[in-house]
Parts: C-alpha cells; structure tokens; sequence
C-alpha cells in the first residue's frame, strides 16, 4: 500500500460525495419552491432546449462521460499501486541498463536484519521504482527489548547498507512490527 | 532510552497508518467507470442512429414528467443522494483509527508501526513480571490502556503502584508516538 493512494482516495470520496451533496440538496431546494403538482420535467422549456442544443449537446455528454470513465479506471488502476516489482532499475544509459533483483535486495535487508538481537524473524519487500525506491518490513522483535534498539540497528545499519546498494538518498521505510515474548527453555508453573 | 523528538516524524508515522480507505474507493471508482461507459454508449449509438437503450431512459423521462417535484418519492431520492454523498464526505475527511500503533523513530523516512495486539500484550506480560500479579490482560480504549490484573493479595495501593509502574517502564520501551495513559483494575485471585 501506498500513502499517496491513501490521500488520492480520501480527495476522490471527498470529490464525489461533495458533488452528491450539492445535487441533492439544489434537488431538495427546488423541490420546496416548486408550486405543489408540477412535474420534476414538463413540456415548458426541458424539450426545446435540448432540441436547439441538438446534436452538439449529446457530443458534450459523452466526452464528459469518457472523461468521467477514465477518471473511474484510473482511480481503480492505483489501488494496486505500491505492490512490489521483480526488478528496480537503478540506471539506464546508453552503456546499457543497471536492474536490481527486488527479491535479493529484500534477502539481504531481511537477513541483515535477523542479526540484531531484537529482532527475531525479518520479511522485507521493496517498492516504488528505482529512482524512488520504498522498503515495506514485517518485523517479528522480542517485546522485551526497547524499540530504541530495533530504530538503531534500522537507521545505523540496514538503512545506509541499502541507500548504497540502491544508489539513492532517500529510501523511506515503512515496518510493522509483530511483539513476541523471548523464547524461554523453560515454563514456569504456577 | 527516548527517541529525540521530531514533529515531522511523528506526524508522517501516524499518518502512514491511517485508514487509506480502499474499499469505498474502490466502489465509488468502479461505479464512476460503469456510469461513464454506459452514458457514454447510449449517446454514441444515438448519434450514430442506431440506440441501444441499455439504460430505459424513456421510461425514465416518462417518470420525471408525471412526477411532481414534491412527490415523497422524489424528495427520498434527493435526500439519499445528499445523504451518500455526506457520507463520502465523512468518510474522506475523518481521519480514523489507525490500524497500528505508531513507533517514536526520530525520522520522517523511518516508519515503524506495532500491531495493536502485539502491543497490548507486551504490556500485560510487563504487568503479570510484577510478583503477586497472576495474570494480566490489557486493551486499548481510545488514547488510554486499560489493564487488568489478577493478583493474590490484598495490598491493592501496593499493587496498583508497581503495576502501573511495570506497565509504563515498558510502554517507554515501546515509545509510542502519543503516549497512553494506563488504567489499572485489580482482581482478586482466588
């Protein structure tokens, strides 16, 4: 996932329902200025407009509706947005083009990782393109252990080993983190 | 044992683990793109003399010119589609309770969130180390921890204080990013 899907959802619903709000409310309006009995389309004035903006009007409707459609497929389209690639290319050049396999790269942060003692297993995805390159983590960390060892081993240690194995400046990273208790050889019995 | 304090950071990871509000994205996108398309064929296929009438817009038009504005069916149209619409609106524009809880890290590009779960139960682990305390359960209730402890004893100040005491030590190990009051409740083991 994505936050820049989040924002584009939550401004597409914002879109949507406030178009919504103002069609019904303009239809609620009008509904209680209207003289009791007339009819929400009659003969008056509805016919000949449509006839003298004819045909051009309905050539209008239905760009507005492709362009609405579009909208629609696009908006579906990035839903899927942020899910990992197979290969981010780093560089492209006339020399040739420099990928790096996703899957090796998300091993070795993984397994760079399980060597902090917080850290008891370690998945990692890569995400975005190979300009902007995203790290996603699930973490499983021993609960006993600060969260300030966990941030350290992160931004001491993986972080820089994958800004250099990426060639970028940035790469933000985003980790959910699963608590266990440490395994004990023992239980106790009360 | 504190991560430096960074506004920025915190604000971006609490941000990260807001609701992206997929699913009424994706119904309001694929809704969009049907309404678009269908529009879209029937005046093409009009124009181009041959309509189709997939939507029964004769009807439809026969409907509006019988129907007086004032009708309680059509007032319960419009107030629908007002209320959908401020529900899209409500829906864009509250933030909601984020699915994780969000980590101290000190860096806008270093996002850590931990499992609810995962955290409440690191906290009543941290409650039942106190000696005396049997077992122990703890929940979130909006921005404070409610933890509940079964102890064999009587000395209910002692117990409050120290397992209050065992729960922040450890929720400052965690260092979440907006801190939980805790609330103890004491049993009576038996």
């Amino acid at each position: 996932m994505n936050r820049r899907t989040g924002r584009g959802n939550r401004l597409g619903l914002a879109l949507v329902g406030l178009v919504l709000t103002i069609l019904g409310v303009l239809a609620l309006i009008r509904a209680a200025s209207a003289p009791t009995g007339t009819p929400v389309v009659y003969g008056g004035a509805t016919g000949p407009f449509f006839a003298a903006a004819s045909p051009w009007i309905w050539w209008a409707v239905a760009v507005l509706s492709i362009v609405v459609a579009l909208l629609g497929l696009r908006w579906l389209v990035v839903q899927g947005r942020g899910q990992a690639p197979r290969a981010l290319r780093l560089e492209s050049g006339p020399g040739g083009v420099t990928d790096v396999s996703a899957g090796g790269v998300a091993h070795a942060v993984a397994a760079d990782l399980t060597s902090s003692p917080a850290v008891l297993r370690a998945d990692a995805d890569l995400a975005g393109t190979g300009r902007r390159p995203e790290v996603r983590l699930r973490l499983v960390t021993d609960e006993q252990a600060p969260m300030r060892a966990l941030t350290d081993h992160l931004a001491g240690v993986t972080l820089p080993r994958m800004r250099s194995a990426l060639e970028t400046d940035r790469v933000p990273t985003v980790a959910r983190v699963t608590l266990e208790p440490p395994q004990t050889p023992y239980r106790m019995v009360r | 044992m504190i991560a430096p304090v960074n506004r920025a950071a915190d604000r971006a990871a609490v941000r990260a683990f807001r609701p992206q509000r997929t699913i009424p994205a994706v119904v309001v996108a694929v809704l969009l793109t049907l309404l678009g398309l269908a529009v879209v064929v029937e005046t093409i296929s009009a124009l181009a003399g041959h309509p189709l009438r997939w939507i029964p817009y004769d009807r439809m038009l026969a409907w509006a010119t019988t129907t007086p504005w004032r009708s309680p069916a059509f007032l319960s149209i419009a107030a629908l589609v007002t209320l959908v619409g401020l529900a899209l609106l409500a829906l864009a524009v509250v933030p909601g309770r984020p699915r994780m809880v969000p980590a101290r890290t000190g860096d806008a590009d270093l996002i850590i969130g931990m499992r609810p779960r995962s955290f409440t139960r690191a906290l009543a682990h941290a409650a039942e180390e106190v000696s005396g305390v049997h077992s122990a359960t703890a929940r979130i209730h909006g921005r404070a921890v409610a933890v509940t402890a079964t102890t064999s004893g009587w000395d209910e100040q002692h117990f409050e204080a120290a397992v209050r005491d065992a729960v922040l030590t450890r929720m400052a190990a965690l260092s979440p990013v907006e801190p939980y009051q805790v609330k103890v409740k004491l049993k009576e083991h038996r």
